[in-house]
C-alpha cells in the first residue's frame, strides 16, 4: 500500500525554522552529524543553496551523517535521502526533497489550478501545482499556503476520494470534522468540498465497507486534499463507525435509505438472484402487494407514485417476467438510493417516492470482469480503462435460460405452463476530461418475452440512453447536465383465434434534460439550483391485425404528447451546531398537446434537524409534489394490461403533501443507529376505476375512471447496525393507506362515498435483515417477512342467476388475506482473498421460505359448474433451495 | 464445471414444488338480502323473469328469511311497452304461493319489436323498473364449431355469426347442452326376480336396454361477446366455452343448443363483469372485482342494490352434434380391473342379484361349452344411475 502513497505537503518554512542544535561538524571535514532530515536540510540551504525545499515526513526518524568536501556534499546528501525513500526533484532550478517518489512524477501538471498571484516563489508556484495525495494518518497534512498573507478564518478544501486499488471514485463517503459541526458527504463523483475553519483540526473520512480514516490538518487556506481509502478487511477488533451511521445526524433530509450493493448481495432472495428492488422492499416504510411482485409502494403511495431513475434515466417497468426478478443487473450497480419523505428539490414528477440506482464506473487501472451463474440467469460483467486513467468502461448483460421455473407455479397464478425469457445489457463510459470536467455516457436495454399460451404472447423493453456531463466550475461551484432518452415499449400478441388475432401495442417515450447547480455560498448556506424538463409522446394504444383472416380492425389511440418543466433552487442552512434546514422550491408546469391549459404550480420541499448532541437529533419536513403522468390499472400487481397515461383536464394531475417527523439516536459506540418517523400524507386525483372499466384502447377512458384521494399515516421504527460481524436491520411499521373517491356519483359512488382500504394497505409490518460474518470468507444472512394480510374484496353473498351461482361484492378492499410470514436464510461463500490468484469464485448457498410457510398471495372465490368455492392463491408455497455461482476475474 | 451436478440436483429438489391453489374458506358469512332480477323480455316467445334474494355465503334456501320472501313472492309483476300496452303475468295471481321461487310468465309472441319495453315489479318494498329497451334483432348465426386445441387437451365449442349492420355488436349466448353416454358394458339378459328364493336370467329386450343414456340441462357460463375491435360485425369461431378431454359429454355425442341474443353495450359490460367476477379472479394480474349495477331500481328507494338485468330482445338458436367417432377427442378413462363372477345356478343368481350384480353374457370355455353368464355390479350396466334417461331425444344422429 504504502508504494502507492504519496504525500506532499507544503513544508518548507517549518523546515527553515528549526533552530540549530546537533549541527557539529566532527573532525575537520564539512558535514554533519547525526542530524534528522530538518537539520540536514536547514544545513544544505544554509551553507550551500536556499534553492533546498523539503516535505518533512514526520515519520523519518533516521539519523544522517555526511562528512565530504562541500562540493560532493549535495550530492551524497541527496544519494542517502534518496536510499531513505526521498525523492528530489529538480524544478525550475531549485531541489524539492519529497518522499514517494513514483506518485510525485504521476500526477498530472494543473491539476487544480489554482494560484494565488500573490504567492510567487517558486516553491509556491511548484505547490499549488500538486494536490495534496494522503494515505498515512499518522502524520500532519498542511492545506493552504502557510505564508499567505491575508489569512482568513475559514477556508475550503476540496478533493477526490478514491478506492487504492481501482482507483473508482466512492460515492458517498462521509467527511467530516472532529469538531462535529462540518459534515459533507462525497458525490456521485466521489468529489468533496467543506468549509473548515482555518488552524489545526481533524478530518474524518468514512465509508460504508471502508476503513476509516482520521487526518490532522493544519489548514492556512484553500486548498486540495485526494484521499485514497481502503476496502476494509473485516478483523475481530474495533467497531467502525460508517458514513450511513453519521449520517443520520448530519443532513436534515429524512427517510432517505441508501443499499450498497455489498448488502444487497448478502441478503437471501427468491432463487438467490441478487436483487435490488427486492431489497428496497426490505426496507421500513416500502411494502410490496405479494411475492413475484416488483411493484412497491412507499407509505401508502401506489407503485406508479415511485420515480424510478437509473442513471438519471425513467425506468418505467424495473421489473422481468412482471415481478420475480428486477431488470437491475447486480454486477454493474453502485448503490440504491430512496428517498420516501423529504425528496430533493431537483426531483419531481412522482408523489411518493424517488428510487435512484446508479451504476458503477469501471476500474480504471485494468481490466476485469465477473461471470454469475444462477438458478435463473447467468451474468457476465466486464469493466476496466479504455485509456488509462481517463476513459473507463464497464459492460453487463444477463440473460435466463429456463422455463421450467413456470411449471412450478400454480395454475391459476397465470403463469403456470407459460414461458419466459428476458435479456438485459448495460453500458457505462465514463471519461475524464480533465480534474474539472468529466462526461458519462449511459446506456440501459431490456426486453421480456413472456407467453402464458402458445397463442398469446407479451413483449416489452425498456431502453435509457443518457449523455452526462460534470463540470466544476470553481471550488464553490459546479454543474451537472444530463440529456437523454427514455422508452418503455409493451405488446401483446393474441392468434388464439386466427379470424380475430391481433397485436395491441402502449409505449412511452420521452426525452429529458436536467441541469443541476450545486453552489457554496459559505459554511452556512448551500445551494442547488437547476432545470429539468420531458417532452413525453406516448401511444396509449395501437391495434392491429395479425394474418390475413383476422377480421380486426386495426386502428389507433391519439398519441399523448406534453412537456413538463420545472425550477427549482434549494438551500441547506446549517444555523450552527445544532440546527440545519434544508428548504426547496420546485415550480413545476405541464403542457398537454390540445389542451390549452397548464397544469402545475409550486412544489415546497421543507426539513430540518436538531441535533442535541452527536448521537440524538430530531426532524421534521414538510413536503409537496405534483404527478402528471398516471398508470392506468385495475389489478394490484403491475401487470401486462397496464398502461400509462398523461394528465389532462378530465385525468387531472396528482397533487400530494407529505408531513413527517422523526427522532434519530445513535448506540453502542456508534454502531447502532434507532429511528423512529412518523408521517402523515394525503394525495388528491389518485385515479380508481369504476366496476366493469374497460382500460384497454378506449378512447374514453376518463369515463370510466374515478378520482380518488388518499389518506396515509404510518409510524415507522428503525434499529439498523451497518457494521460489525453481525449486522443488518430491524424495523416495525405501523400504517395505513385508504381511499375515497371525491366526487359524488349518487349510488354509483365506490363504497357510497366512504373511505376504502387502499389495495396496499397493510398495517403491521416487521422485517429483519441481518448477517452474520463468521470469517472472512463464511458469512450467513437471513431475512425476516411478517406483514398484515393485504385487502382484497371478496363476496358478501350468493345468488342463483341464469343456470349458475353468482357471486355479490360489496365493500372495495373488504377483507384481509391471511398475515404474511417468511423466513429466508443463506449461507455465503466469500473467495479466497489470495490477491495473487487470477480468479475468484464466491458462492452463496440458500433457501428462501424456510419455513415452507404457504403464504397467501390472494383469497378468492370462484363459481364453476354452479358452485362457489374458497381459494387462496400461494405463489412460492414451499421452501425453494437455491445455489449461485460467481466467478470474478 | 465440476459443480454441475449441484446445480442440477438444487433445480430437481426445487422442481419439487407443487401447484399451490388450495382450497380455502376465508370464514365470513356475508349477508344477503339483495333483489335479484332474472330473466328477459323475449319478444315472440313466453318470456320467464324470476325473482330471488342473494344469500349469504353460508345460508341456504332453508334458512331464508321468511318475512322477507314473503314480500318477495307478493310481488306483482308486469310488462309494459313504450304505447301503454301492457302484459300480465300468466302465472296468475302469484300471492299466496310460499314455496318455490316467485316466477312469472309473459306472453309475449305477438308483442311489437319496434317498440320499446320494460319490466314492472310492485311489492311492499316499492316499485322496481327496468330500464326502457328496445329489441335488437339477434343477427344470424352462421354455424356452431368446435376446436380442438394443438395438445388435444381441451375442445373449444364456438360460434360463428354475423349481422348486416354497421356495428358493432354486443352478444350473448346461453347453451342448453344434451349428450348421450354409455354405460360400462351393456346386457343381452336380466335377471327376473320372481318371489320368494326364486328368479330366473331370461332375455333382454332392446327396449329396456340400460345402456345408452342422454342427460342434459343449461351451462352455467355466461357467454359474451362483441365485434367491437372488428372491421365488420362478424365473428368466426369465437370461443363460447371449453370442454376438456375427460369430460363425459363428449364421450359419444355432445349436443350444445345454442340461443343467441344481441344485447345493448350496457348489458354486455354487466354481464361480462358478472362473468369476470366468478372466474377471472384471484390471480396475479386479475382485476379486481366489483360489483356493476344493473338495469332495475327501485323508484321508491333508488339507493336499493338490485342485481340483474333486464334486456328486451329477440332471440335465434342453432345447435350441431359433436360424435366422439369423428373427433376420437374423448380420452377413456382407465377402468379397475373386475373380478367378474361367472354364475349358473338358481341359488348363485339369486345371491349375486341380493349383492347388487346382473347377468350381462353367456359364457363359453375354450372347447365351446357354455358355463354360465357373466355378471357385473349394476353401476356398471345402469346409465341411468348416472342420472340421465334411456329416452333417446328426437333427432339424436346415432
Amino acid at each position: 500500500m504504502k508504494k502507492l502513497i504519496l504525500l506532499l505537503s507544503l513544508m518548507a518554512a517549518l523546515c527553515c525554522s528549526f533552530p540549530l542544535q546537533a549541527q557539529q561538524p566532527i573532525g575537520t571535514g564539512f558535514g554533519v552529524y547525526k542530524v534528522g532530515i530538518d537539520e540536514l536540510v536547514h544545513f544544505i540551504r544554509t551553507e550551500i543553496s536556499p534553492d533546498v525545499y523539503c516535505v518533512r515526513d514526520t515519520s523519518d526518524h533516521k539519523n544522517y551523517t555526511i562528512r565530504v568536501p562541500r562540493e560532493e556534499f549535495l550530492q551524497r546528501a541527496f544519494e542517502e535521502l534518496t536510499a531513505n525513500g526521498y525523492t528530489i526533484t529538480r524544478y525550475d532550478g531549485k531541489y524539492f526533497i519529497v518522499r514517494g517518489k513514483d506518485i510525485a512524477t504521476q500526477l498530472p501538471l494543473g491539476y487544480f489550478e489554482d494560484r494565488k498571484p500573490a504567492v510567487d516563489t517558486a516553491f509556491q508556484k511548484y505547490l499549488s501545482d500538486q494536490t495534496t495525495v494522503m494515505t498515512f494518518q499518522n502524520k500532519v497534512y498542511e492545506i493552504g499556503d502557510p505564508d499567505t498573507r491575508q489569512k482568513a478564518s475559514k477556508a475550503t478544501v476540496r478533493g477526490y476520494v478514491r478506492d487504492v486499488s481501482s482507483g473508482e471514485p466512492l460515492v458517498g463517503v462521509s467527511v467530516y470534522l472532529d469538531d462535529g459541526k462540518s459534515y459533507t458527504q462525497t458525490d456521485a463523483y466521489g468529489f468533496y468540498k467543506m468549509t473548515v475553519p482555518t488552524g489545526p483540526g481533524k478530518l474524518g473520512f468514512s465509508g460504508y465497507s471502508l476503513e476509516d480514516m482520521k487526518l490532522d490538518l493544519v489548514v492556512y487556506g484553500d486548498g486540495a486534499l485526494d484521499v485514497v481509502m481502503k476496502e476494509k478487511v473485516f478483523t475481530l477488533k474495533g467497531a467502525v463507525v460508517t458514513s450511513e451511521s453519521m449520517s443520520q445526524h448530519r443532513t436534515p433530509k429524512m427517510g432517505v435509505e441508501v443499499v450498497r450493493m455489498s448488502t444487497i448481495k448478502n441478503v437471501p432472495v427468491v432463487f438467490g438472484e441478487a436483487d435490488a428492488l427486492k431489497v428496497v422492499m426490505t426496507l421500513p416504510g416500502v411494502k410490496s402487494v405479494g411475492e413475484a411482485s416488483s411493484g412497491f409502494n412507499v407509505r401508502g403511495g401506489s407503485t406508479d407514485q415511485n420515480l424510478i431513475l437509473f442513471n438519471e434515466g425513467t425506468v418505467y417497468n424495473p421489473n422481468h417476467m412482471f415481478g420475480i426478478l428486477s431488470s437491475f443487473n447486480p454486477d454493474v450497480i453502485n448503490d440504491v438510493e430512496l428517498y420516501k419523505s423529504s425528496i430533493p428539490a431537483q426531483y419531481g414528477g412522482r408523489i411518493s417516492s424517488v428510487l435512484e440506482v446508479r451504476s458503477r464506473d469501471g476500474n480504471s487501472k485494468k481490466v476485469q470482469g465477473s461471470l454469475g451463474l444462477g438458478l435463473l440467469t447467468s451474468r457476465l460483467h466486464l469493466e476496466g480503462p479504455l485509456v488509462k486513467d481517463r476513459t473507463t468502461f464497464i459492460l453487463g448483460g444477463r440473460t435466463t435460460y429456463s422455463n421450467w421455473i413456470f411449471k412450478l407455479l400454480p395454475e391459476n397464478s397465470n403463469y403456470h405452463g407459460g414461458k419466459a425469457s428476458f435479456q438485459d445489457a448495460n453500458l457505462g463510459i465514463t471519461h475524464k476530461i480533465n480534474e474539472r470536467n468529466t462526461i458519462h455516457a449511459y446506456g440501459y436495454w431490456s426486453r421480456d418475452k413472456f407467453s402464458f399460451s402458445n397463442d398469446t404472447i407479451f413483449r416489452y423493453r425498456n431502453i435509457n440512453g443518457a449523455l452526462k456531463w460534470h463540470s466544476i466550475f470553481n471550488d464553490r461551484h459546479s454543474m451537472t447536465v444530463t440529456a437523454g432518452y427514455d422508452s418503455y415499449h409493451y405488446g401483446i400478441e393474441d392468434t388464439f383465434n386466427k379470424h380475430a388475432a391481433y397485436t395491441l401495442n402502449t409505449a412511452v417515450d420521452q426525452y429529458f434534460t436536467k441541469l443541476n447547480f450545486k453552489y457554496s455560498l459559505n459554511n452556512a448556506h448551500t445551494f442547488t439550483y437547476g432545470f429539468n424538463a420531458t417532452v413525453y409522446d406516448l401511444n396509449p394504444g395501437s391495434l392491429k391485425p395479425v394474418g390475413d383472416s383476422s377480421l380486426v380492425l386495426g386502428r389507433d389511440l391519439d398519441r399523448e404528447r406534453a412537456v413538463e418543466a420545472a425550477l427549482y433552487v434549494s438551500d441547506t442552512w446549517i444555523l450552527g451546531e445544532h440546527l440545519s434546514i434544508e428548504a426547496g422550491l420546485r415550480w413545476s408546469q405541464f403542457l398537454r398537446k390540445g389542451n390549452h391549459r397548464f397544469h402545475g404550480g409550486p412544489e415546497f420541499r421543507i426539513s430540518g434537524k436538531y441535533s442535541f448532541n452527536d448521537v440524538t437529533s430530531v426532524k421534521a419536513g414538510f413536503n409537496t409534489m405534483r404527478q402528471y403522468i398516471h398508470m392506468i390499472s385495475n389489478s394490484i400487481n403491475v401487470s401486462p394490461t397496464d398502461s400509462w397515461r398523461l394528465a389532462s383536464d378530465q385525468l387531472r394531475p396528482q397533487t400530494g403533501w407529505q408531513a413527517a417527523a422523526g427522532v434519530y439516536r445513535t448506540l453502542l459506540d456508534n454502531t447502532l443507529d434507532l429511528s423512529l418517523e412518523a408521517y402523515y400524507k394525503r394525495v388528491k386525483h389518485f385515479i380508481d376505476y369504476k366496476s366493469g372499466a374497460v382500460l384497454v384502447m378506449n378512447p374514453n377512458l376518463a369515463d370510466d375512471l374515478v378520482e380518488t384521494e388518499n389518506r396515509s399515516y404510518g409510524v415507522e421504527f428503525m434499529a439498523k447496525k451497518a457494521v460489525g460481524k453481525l449486522n443488518g436491520w430491524i424495523s416495525y411499521t405501523y400504517s395505513r393507506s385508504r381511499l375515497r373517491e371525491m366526487q359524488d356519483r349518487g349510488i354509483y359512488t365506490i363504497n357510497n362515498g366512504e373511505w376504502y382500504n387502499a389495495p396496499y394497505d397493510k398495517p403491521h409490518d416487521v422485517k429483519v435483515v441481518a448477517n452474520y460474518k463468521f470469517t472472512h470468507r463464511y458469512s450467513i444472512s437471513a431475512n425476516l417477512d411478517y406483514a398484515t394480510g393485504r385487502p382484497v374484496t371478496i363476496p358478501v353473498g350468493r345468488y342463483y342467476y341464469q343456470d349458475g351461482m353468482r357471486l355479490v361484492y360489496s365493500e372495495r378492499n373488504g377483507y384481509r388475506i391471511p398475515d404474511y410470514f417468511r423466513l429466508d436464510l443463506a449461507l455465503i461463500i466469500e473467495p479466497s482473498h489470495y490477491l495473487k490468484k487470477l480468479t475468484h469464485m464466491s458462492f452463496t448457498i440458500g433457501c428462501y421460505n424456510v419455513t415452507g410457510r404457504k403464504n397467501p398471495y390472494s383469497v378468492y372465490y370462484t363459481s364453476e359448474g354452479g358452485n362457489i368455492s374458497g381459494h387462496m392463491l400461494s405463489v412460492f408455497a414451499t421452501q425453494i433451495p437455491y445455489v449461485n455461482f460467481n466467478l470474478k476475474f | 464445471m465440476k459443480k454441475r451436478p449441484i446445480l442440477l440436483l438444487f433445480l430437481a429438489v426445487a422442481a419439487l414444488v407443487a401447484s399451490c391453489v388450495y382450497d380455502y374458506d376465508p370464514q365470513i358469512d356475508g349477508e344477503g338480502g339483495y333483489m335479484i332480477v332474472e330473466g328477459n323480455i323475449i319478444i315472440g316467445e313466453v318470456s320467464e323473469i324470476r325473482l330471488s334474494y342473494s344469500w349469504s355465503l353460508v345460508d341456504t334456501l332453508a334458512t331464508q328469511d321468511e318475512e322477507r320472501m314473503k314480500v318477495l313472492y307478493q310481488s306483482k309483476m308486469h310488462v309494459e311497452d313504450s304505447q301503454g300496452g301492457r302484459y300480465e303475468n300468466t302465472m296468475g295471481a302469484s300471492a299466496g304461493i310460499y314455496f318455490g321461487s316467485p316466477y312469472a310468465y309473459f306472453d309475449m309472441r305477438n308483442a311489437d319489436p319496434a317498440l320499446e319495453y320494460r319490466l314492472v315489479i310492485e311489492n311492499a318494498n316499492g316499485t322496481y323498473v327496468s330500464s326502457w329497451d328496445k329489441a335488437i334483432s339477434p343477427g344470424q348465426i352462421d354455424s356452431l364449431s368446435y376446436v380442438i386445441s394443438d395438445d388435444r387437451s381441451t375442445m373449444s365449442i364456438c360460434v360463428s355469426t354475423h349481422t348486416g349492420d354497421a356495428g358493432p355488436s354486443y352478444y350473448r349466448w346461453r347453451v342448453e347442452e344434451t349428450w348421450e353416454y354409455h354405460a360400462e358394458t351393456s346386457a343381452a339378459y336380466k335377471y327376473i326376480y320372481t318371489g320368494g328364493l326364486d328368479g330366473d336370467v331370461v332375455p333382454l329386450p332392446d327396449s329396456e336396454s340400460t345402456y345408452r343414456c342422454w342427460t342434459g340441462g343449461m351451462r352455467s357460463e355466461i357467454m359474451t361477446g362483441s365485434s367491437e375491435d372488428l372491421s365488420e360485425d362478424r365473428l368466426v369461431n369465437h370461443q363460447l366455452y371449453t370442454l376438456n378431454n375427460r369430460d363425459e359429454r363428449i364421450s359419444v355425442c355432445y349436443q350444445p343448443q345454442v340461443t343467441q341474443m344481441r344485447i345493448p353495450e350496457e348489458a354486455y359490460r354487466y354481464w361480462e363483469q358478472m362473468n369476470r367476477n366468478g372466474q377471472d379472479v384471484g390471480g396475479l394480474f386479475s382485476p379486481e372485482p366489483s360489483e356493476m349495477r344493473g338495469n332495475v331500481a327501485n323508484l321508491d328507494n333508488p339507493a336499493e342494490m338490485v342485481l340483474g338485468y333486464v334486456g328486451v330482445m329477440t332471440v335465434t338458436r342453432a345447435t350441431m352434434y359433436v360424435e366422439n367417432s369423428l373427433t376420437r377427442f374423448y380420452r377413456n378413462p382407465v377402468r379397475p380391473e373386475r373380478a367378474l363372477d361367472t354364475l349358473r345356478t338358481r341359488a348363485e343368481y339369486l345371491e349375486a342379484y341380493t349383492l347388487g350384480k346382473r347377468p350381462t353374457f353367456d359364457v363359453w370355455n375354450d372347447i365351446g361349452t357354455w358355463i354360465g353368464y357373466e355378471w357385473w355390479p349394476v353401476n356398471c350396466l345402469d346409465c341411468r344411475l348416472r342420472g340421465g334417461t334411456t329416452k333417446r331425444p328426437p333427432n339424436w344422429p346415432l
